[in-house]
């Protein structure tokens, strides 16, 4: 290579490096503000884009010199050296080295001030992960907060980043208002000395409203142009669900009255004036913007163009569906016309098939409209009344997303003084339950349940709410702990047995007991004993999943549901009788017919009579004694021929403790007489049972208990399946 | 402190570990001598063993025959080079490192005596080892590229005399720069630390009844909090005498001095922190556990953790954790009691009773015997250190029994550990004697840990529980910290001469750097041989670079079982080959990471003497292999110039 050359080679270089440089200070010559407008720069390509885009460190948060000192440490190798403190910082919460943990999330942030991704996982992970690494639940709340302080610290560095102060609110009303621990959270959350310095010199709040709080910062900030980086649909719901939230909470810790009637109206207004009057994305492209409360205005607009239609022909819409439902089968018209609560699992899948049958839409009426002129302005009319209902099926859509239906209601009706006063009781009932006051506590939870009777006659259309009737029931249930200490069973017009017997027929563990109940009928009528005791067993295994599901029936809580379980064991009971057996020894449902004979006067006057004549000869023998207790047992006698009267089944073993201490009477009579030298009298009342039922329950003593399978292998294979 | 591999105590370690050091040691003279061997082969034909012999003999007598007043000229010289290549800016860096520290260090940390610890010990590691790795690569290369070697080979000096001054004159330069570290960083935690916090007495309520005082005064206890100071905030208590205290928040309290004005007003002032900067001397026992049937274990249940440090026993059961201490005596405990800490972890499988911790019992037993007390039921404490204590004369305990211990072999036959006959009234006794009752005739005693509640589980390891033997001084165990640096050095400067003896400056200093990292991470490295990357987690197979890679390409956990296809057995067993040779390295490379005692003095704990020793007689092992090894490298060069 010539000199020459070389020197052409270095020239070409240089006007490449020249040209290179040109663009680079095109693109990245940094802005330079300045007061004077005239000596200002708004910099390079990049920098305008930065400037105009919300991206320049001063427009996201505030500046941490450390953390740009940090970051030119590191020598442009910022990634790494934040992939490796991620790496460690997992590391060190796997060993719980939760001091090195902090400092590697501390130098993290540093390098990485404007990545909120990192802002957000990692203060979740102290809250939520690390939190309840701890035993001690104030060191777990420590850890809450800290968690918290370490998204508020972001927020210094992304002041406009919504998601950041929702998470913040986020971790306040969730973890704290709805942890394991939430009754010590929220104690320590407002104790008046603040020692973990949450409420920087304010008087403490609830932690629910400060999250609110906290989201409603997040809305100011989306309403100037801020970007949302998640669903707005979800994000916008929490603050008014917060509220909600307080509102529930302050009536669990006890407060009620107007306090908690405003809490809930509160909740309502945000609920849906504030969040159902917004406008939101749809995620569909035909009706992108939709506000949520829209829904029934649209579908009254789309029933008036409807009404129209309807107008220019009378009676054609009636003829058309009259039609279509000629086309159902019987089963499906029935499914179809039964209301909804009510179907069985079966019917409902019948409906929706007679539901799809019997589908009209507004254009199939107007092309029947004879009349040419009508049919055209009809055809209008349809196009848009189904435009207004597709949008209020886009509506519907987005409202079961965020469940708005049922926080609507429910915050509708618990603002009412009738709903207030009703959990006013229960909270009553619950403080006399843990002052071991029970009788107080069952009298105050039966008034509850009075008071939610008078919620139910007010909102009729609750009670086909499956939330609410859940939410009952499971109150019920856990209110059984008081009538179990008192061994009480619910009384005959318990005020919410509607409701569990709503709850007990949506189940399928019912619907199906029900239908092997009926398919032995059906067997027993075919004289098929064999398959009628198969069903019935299976019926039985299904009634005891129930009693375990709803288990206030266990303490007769729906006398409906026990009649129906009774008539399955008066079934079964025929059946035995027919082919001359009894019933197995753990039968699943001896418990509902123990507890019953327990309240029964009869079972009462035999326990009583039976202990004061053993009383009577545990004292001595001796004539006068014997006279006593033979007089104590012949008043026991009737009694007992009166509870196998209204019990027949018991001869059969249905329940064995029962029969047991029906025969212990029986044989405890027999020895007394055969001391004093006499036999049986001749209208001995439980003759039957003396000579057919004690001598099956003295052999089955006498043998050691096997295990037994009951009602079938086969059965109880299926239910663990179940 | 959690202490995942087993501590060498000195005694049991010497004898394995210096015939280990004396096999490999003739292992490296056989090779080496063997490669030197044929290569006079290759140089001098037929004269090779003649001339090979000449060369071993002069070698030895070099080697043998040093002079120590040749090595400290020389050793003076490095240092003279040394200070005139400007190393104390070193020292200037760490100063200004610390001058911005407190941007980085976090004191409202929970335990920030331990950011501070670590912070300074580990800049002063990284400083050093760089400063002398760079020191030793760019000496003798630089002294042989530039000739002036020959001043010094020209003078009578031996070659193992030159390694050897080398070695010295850098470990002075590399002690002078930490020791000055040492003395700048001890008034740099303390005043980094210290911080004191604001009593307002006003803001005190009172607690419980006001009670009449021997005097026939009222006294009132009270109780508040102080003002937050780094994000704490201590309880602050004053009994009905009127006498303070602090209560421990984040590993220290504050002492208090109450002064009360003319006019009677009260006003407590308080201290700086104590408690965080200490030296505790922990003496640590065996641990075997018992399962929920009472038989003896080597480990406990498995609570799904993905930590496995610890194991756990079941609470309610006869379930237990079981120390065994050796040759403890009674004078060693001045005082009534013996002092205990431990640090027990917790595991709830219900709720419980949250508000308070899940308890547990104490109790001693003698191993000879079985007699056994329970003497005091405790609440647990997650994450922090309890103390108790264990008096030398019991007079309040429970249950006294005697407790055999059983093994259930494999074969299913149980077996009774054999105890001596106890007299039965001592079961009777009101008053036991710890070291007369509980003690072994060889000086054991056991100490039981028992969870108590139904359903709930402690974890624990070794280090979990040990006795307290008093405390030493903060300052000569931080001194004991920055002696580990100074071994990790000394090595490093090691490495760095000898390879500096053939070798070029780049790759020398590229070289020395591969060691020292590779020796930092020395456990991992064994991690990666044995497959337990995790201690304690077995991975399923020991994955090498290949298949690593191809897993990470695919998206395949190390847990999950990737199809055999004829690709991945190919890559197994070039895997195999890698990590036959990441063996072979594993036991070259020096543990250096074994060798520093950042986390002894940052979790609070003495340094033993005996770890020091075993880290002291570690390095002065590869020390000598490493200047013999240099010494015969520098002449072989010199024989090839």
């Amino acid at each position: 290579m010539t000199s020459r050359q070389q020197f052409l080679r270095k020239i070409v270089y240089l006007v490449i490096m020249a040209v290179l440089l040109g663009v680079l200070a095109y693109l990245g010559t940094p802005a330079a503000p300045s007061r004077d407008p005239q000596r200002s720069s708004p910099g390079g390509v990049l920098a305008q884009v930065r400037e105009k885009e919300g991206l320049t460190p001063t427009q996201l948060g505030q500046l941490d010199p450390s953390g740009e000192a940090i970051k030119l440490a590191t020598l442009g190798m910022r990634g790494v050296a934040v992939h490796i403190l991620w790496m460690k910082a997992e590391d060190y919460k796997r060993r719980k080295d939760w001091t090195n943990l902090s400092a590697a999330l501390e130098q993290m942030v540093k390098l990485e001030p404007h990545f909120v991704t990192v802002w957000r996982h990692q203060g979740w992970n102290l809250s939520f992960n690390v939190s309840v690494e701890f035993d001690d639940y104030r060191e777990r709340f420590r850890w809450v907060i800290r968690g918290i302080k370490f998204l508020q610290e972001g927020i210094r560095y992304n002041e406009r980043e919504p998601v950041l102060y929702g998470d913040v609110g986020w971790t306040y009303g969730w973890k704290i208002g709805m942890a394991d621990e939430s009754k010590q959270f929220r104690r320590l959350f407002m104790d008046p000395a603040d020692p973990y310095e949450i409420h920087q010199g304010r008087p403490p709040r609830d932690n629910w409203l400060v999250g609110k709080d906290w989201y409603r910062e997040a809305e100011r900030l989306t309403d100037q142009g801020a970007i949302l980086r998640t669903t707005p649909l979800i994000f916008y719901s929490h603050r008014p669900k917060f509220q909600m939230n307080y509102a529930e909470a302050i009536e669990k810790e006890g407060t009620f009255g107007e306090t908690a009637m405003d809490a809930w109206k509160t909740g309502w207004h945000e609920f849906v004036n504030e969040f159902g009057h917004r406008e939101l994305p749809s995620g569909y492209e035909d009706f992108p913007i939709i506000r949520l409360y829209e829904r029934e205005l649209l579908l009254q607009q789309a029933r008036e163009l409807a009404q129209q239609i309807d107008e220019l022909e009378p009676g054609l819409r009636e003829q058309l569906l009259a039609e279509r439902r000629k086309e159902l089968t019987p089963e499906e018209r029935e499914a179809y016309d039964t209301p909804p609560y009510d179907r069985t699992a079966r019917q409902a899948d019948l409906a929706l098939s007679a539901e799809i049958k019997m589908r009209l839409t507004h254009e199939q009426v107007a092309r029947r409209i004879k009349d040419p002129a009508k049919r055209k302005k009809a055809l209008e009319l349809a196009r848009k009344a189904m435009e207004l209902e597709r949008r209020a099926q886009i509506v519907e859509h987005n409202r079961t997303i965020v469940n708005y239906d049922y926080w609507k209601r429910h915050a509708e009706v618990e603002q009412q003084p009738e709903a207030v006063a009703a959990r006013e009781a229960m909270f009553q009932s619950l403080e006399a339950y843990h002052n071991n006051d029970h009788i107080t506590a069952m009298e105050i939870f039966l008034e509850a349940a009075r008071r939610w009777k008078k919620v139910i006659e007010k909102n009729p259309d609750i009670q086909y709410d499956d939330a609410f009737v859940s939410d009952l029931s499971e109150i019920t249930d856990r209110y059984m702990r008081i009538l179990d200490q008192l061994d009480e069973v619910f009384p005959e017009d318990f005020a919410l047995q509607d409701i569990i017997r709503r709850r007990v027929k949506r189940r399928p563990e019912y619907q199906i007991a029900m239908e092997k109940v009926a398919a032995a009928q059906k067997a027993i009528r075919a004289g098929d004993l064999g398959q009628a005791r198969s069903n019935l067993e299976e019926a039985f295994s299904r009634f005891h999943e129930l009693t375990e599901l709803v288990k206030s029936l266990k303490l007769l809580s729906d006398r409906q549901t026990i009649n129906d379980m009774m008539n399955a064991i008066d079934l079964y009971d025929a059946v035995m009788v027919k082919l001359g057996d009894v019933f197995p020894r753990n039968f699943v449902l001896a418990d509902i017919i123990r507890i019953q004979c327990l309240h029964t006067p009869e079972l009462v006057a035999i326990k009583r009579h039976a202990a004061m004549a053993n009383s009577i000869l545990t004292a001595g023998v001796n004539p006068a004694n014997l006279a006593k207790a033979r007089a104590e047992f012949e008043q026991a006698l009737p009694q007992a021929a009166a509870l196998l009267k209204k019990f027949p089944h018991l001869a059969r073993l249905s329940d064995r403790r029962t029969a047991t201490e029906l025969a212990e009477l029986d044989i405890n009579y027999n020895r007394l007489l055969s001391t004093i030298g006499e036999s049986l009298p001749a209208d001995y009342p439980l003759r039957e049972f003396h000579e057919k039922v004690v001598p099956i329950l003295e052999k089955e003593y006498s043998e050691p208990a096997q295990p037994e399978t009951q009602p079938s292998s086969a059965t109880s294979g299926s239910s663990s399946k179940t | 402190m959690p202490i995942e591999i087993e501590l060498p105590q000195l005694s049991s370690w010497i004898g394995p570990a210096f015939l280990a050091w004396l096999s490999a040691a003739l292992g490296l003279i056989t090779l080496c001598g063997l490669i030197g061997f044929l290569w006079c082969l290759l140089l001098y034909g037929r004269r090779a063993p003649r001339r090979f012999w000449e060369l071993l003999r002069s070698g030895v007598i070099d080697l043998v025959l040093v002079s120590p007043r040749r090595i400290g000229a020389l050793a003076w010289l490095t240092i003279k080079e040394a200070f005139g290549r400007k190393v104390t800016v070193v020292v200037l860096l760490f100063c200004v490192s610390l001058l911005f520290a407190g941007w980085f260090l976090d004191p409202t940390s929970s335990e920030p005596h331990r950011l501070y610890l670590n912070f300074v010990l580990g800049t002063t590691n990284y400083l050093v080892i760089l400063l002398v790795i760079f020191l030793a690569a760019f000496r003798l290369p630089g002294d042989i590229q530039n000739k002036t070697i020959f001043t010094v080979l020209t003078k009578p000096v031996r070659t193992s005399e030159i390694v050897t001054g080398q070695i010295l004159g850098l470990v002075a330069v590399g002690s002078f720069i930490l020791g000055t570290m040492w003395i700048i960083s001890y008034p740099f935690v303390v005043r980094g630390l210290h911080h004191t916090h604001a009593v307002n007495p006003a803001d005190l309520r009172p607690l419980g009844e006001p009670v009449t005082l021997p005097d026939g005064s009222q006294g009132q206890a009270l109780q508040g909090w102080t003002d937050p100071t780094w994000g704490h905030r201590h309880r602050f208590f004053v009994d009905a005498n009127g006498n303070p205290r602090v209560d421990m928040e984040r590993g220290h309290t504050h002492s208090v001095r109450v002064e009360k004005s003319a006019d009677g007003k009260v006003t407590y002032r308080l201290g700086g922190p104590e408690g965080q900067l200490v030296a505790r001397v922990p003496i640590y026992g065996s641990l075997v556990f018992r399962d929920r049937n009472g038989f003896d274990v080597e480990k406990g249940i498995s609570v799904g953790d993905e930590w496995t440090y610890r194991s756990y026993i079941e609470g309610a059961s006869q379930a237990a954790a079981i120390w065994t201490f050796k040759d403890l005596k009674p004078d060693e405990f001045p005082g009534d009691t013996i002092p205990i800490e431990m640090n027990l972890g917790v595991f709830r499988t219900h709720k419980g009773d949250i508000e308070r911790g899940i308890l547990g019992s104490l109790s001693v037993r003698n191993p000879e015997n079985g007699l056994m007390v329970e003497l005091q039921v405790f609440e647990s404490k997650e994450f922090s250190i309890l103390a108790l204590d264990i008096p030398k004369k019991i007079t309040r305990f429970s249950s006294v029994r005697v407790e055999p211990r059983k093994i259930k072999h494999a074969d299913g036959t149980i077996e009774y550990v054999r105890l001596k006959p106890v007299d039965p009234q001592v079961l009777s006794q009101k008053e036991f004697d710890l070291f007369r009752d509980f003690t072994s005739s060889d000086g054991k005693i056991e100490i039981w840990i028992r969870c108590l509640e139904s359903g709930q589980y402690f974890g624990m390891a070794k280090p979990d529980l040990y006795i307290r033997a008093g405390n030493r001084s903060f300052f000569l165990n931080l001194f004991k910290g920055y002696l580990g640096i100074w071994l990790q050095m000394v090595l490093a400067i090691g490495f760095g001469v000898t390879l500096s003896t053939f070798l070029g400056t780049p790759v020398t200093l590229v070289s020395t750097l591969g060691v020292t990292i590779a020796g930092m991470a020395h456990q991992f490295m064994r991690q990666i041989v044995t497959g337990e990357l995790y201690p304690g987690v077995e991975t399923p197979a020991r994955f090498g670079p290949i298949e690593s890679f191809i897993r990470l390409f695919t998206q395949e956990g190390v847990m999950v079982e990737i199809p055999r296809t004829v690709g991945l057995m190919v890559a197994r067993a070039i895997d195999s080959v890698f990590l036959a040779w990441l063996d072979l390295l594993s036991y070259i490379i020096p543990p250096m990471d074994r060798l520093g005692f950042i986390d002894f003095v940052a979790y609070g704990y003495n340094v033993s003497p005996s770890l020091l020793a075993v880290n002291i007689i570690t390095v002065a092992g590869y020390l000598v292999l490493l200047i013999v090894a240099g010494h015969f490298f520098l002449r072989s060069r010199e024989v090839a110039a």
